[in-house]
C-alpha cells in the first residue's frame, strides 16, 4: 500500500469516525452530542458566533478564492 | 409568537456579562487573539484578504458591542418555528448562487467578490442576531470529548500532511492535504457548484443557530 494510499484511508477514517459519532448522538438517552449541539454551544456568546461564521467564511476563501 | 412578545416576558432577557459590555473586556477575549493571530498569519503567507476578513472580524468583536437578548429558551422555539419557512427559501437560493459561482474559475476576483458578499453579509447577521449568553445546553464532558479527540486529530493529520509537503505552496501527492484532495475532486463546473451549494447552505444552518 502506498503513502498515498495510506493518508486517504486515514482520512476516510477520520471522516467515518465523525458519521459515527452523529449517527450514536441520534440514539435515545445518547451521551454524546450531535455536531449541531456542539456548535452551538461554542456559539452562545457573541464572539463565538463571530469565529465560527469567520472560519466558514475563511473555508470559502480558502477553498475557492484567490 | 413575535420578538418583541418574547422580549416582554419576565425574566427573558439576558443582558450582556460585565466582561462583554466594555470594549477592554470584549478585547481580553481569547477569540479575539486567536482570530487576529489567524488573519496575520494569513497575511504574511500572501492570503492578504483571508487575513483582513480574519483579524477584521477580531476587531469586530471589540469594537461592536453584542445586544442583549431573549433567553435561549423561548428564543429557541422561535427560531425553529422560523427554520421551516427559512429553508424553503435557503434551498433555491443556494442552489442558484452554486450553479453561479460554480461557473466561475476559481482563484479569481469574481469567485472572490461571490463569496466575500453573502459571506460578509452572514457575519454581519450572526454578530447582530440577538445575544444570547443564556445557559446553554449542557454536554456530557465524555461525549463531547470524543468529539474534540476526532476534530483534533483532524487538524494534526491536516498539519502533519502541511509539513510533508514539498513546499508551502506545493501540495504532495503521497500526503496530500484536504486542500490538495478538494483540488482533485472540484475541477468541473458540476462539483464546484455543488461544493459552493453546501458551503452557502452551511452558513445559512450557522446563522440560524
Amino acid at each position: 500500500m502506498s503513502n498515498r494510499q495510506i493518508t486517504i484511508l486515514i482520512w476516510a477514517g477520520l471522516a467515518v469516525a465523525m458519521l459515527l459519532l452523529e449517527a450514536l448522538s441520534r440514539r435515545r438517552r445518547s451521551r454524546i452530542p450531535s455536531f449541531g449541539a456542539l456548535v452551538t454551544r461554542g456559539m452562545r456568546t457573541a464572539s463565538g458566533r463571530v469565529a465560527v461564521l469567520a472560519g466558514w467564511l475563511w473555508i470559502g476563501l480558502h477553498y475557492f478564492s484567490r | 409568537m413575535n420578538e418583541k412578545t418574547l422580549a416582554e416576558r419576565p425574566g427573558s432577557a439576558a443582558p450582556p456579562s460585565d466582561r462583554a459590555s466594555s470594549w477592554v473586556g470584549r478585547a481580553l477575549d481569547p477569540v479575539v487573539g486567536i482570530l487576529v493571530l489567524a488573519g496575520f498569519f494569513n497575511g504574511i503567507s500572501g492570503n492578504p484578504i483571508h487575513g483582513l476578513v480574519l483579524a477584521g472580524a477580531g476587531v469586530g468583536v471589540v469594537v461592536v458591542p453584542p445586544r442583549a437578548g431573549a433567553a435561549v429558551e423561548t428564543a429557541g422555539v422561535e427560531v425553529r418555528r422560523r427554520g421551516g419557512r427559512r429553508w424553503r427559501i435557503a434551498l433555491p437560493v443556494a442552489l442558484a448562487f452554486g450553479v453561479v459561482a460554480g461557473g466561475l474559475q476559481r482563484h479569481t476576483w469574481p469567485v472572490t467578490v461571490a463569496i466575500l458578499v453573502p459571506g460578509i453579509t452572514g457575519l454581519v447577521v450572526a454578530s447582530r442576531t440577538r445575544w444570547r449568553e443564556a445557559p446553554a445546553e449542557r454536554l456530557d464532558p465524555g461525549g463531547a470529548g470524543l468529539w474534540i479527540g476526532v476534530l483534533l486529530a483532524l487538524g494534526v493529520f491536516e498539519l502533519v500532511n502541511f509539513l510533508l509537503q514539498p513546499s508551502r505552496l506545493e501540495g504532495s501527492f503521497d500526503h496530500p492535504t484536504l486542500s490538495t484532495l478538494f483540488d482533485e475532486v472540484v475541477i468541473g463546473h458540476p462539483s464546484r457548484a455543488i461544493a459552493l451549494t453546501l458551503w452557502m447552505l452551511a452558513g445559512w444552518w450557522l446563522v440560524e443557530r
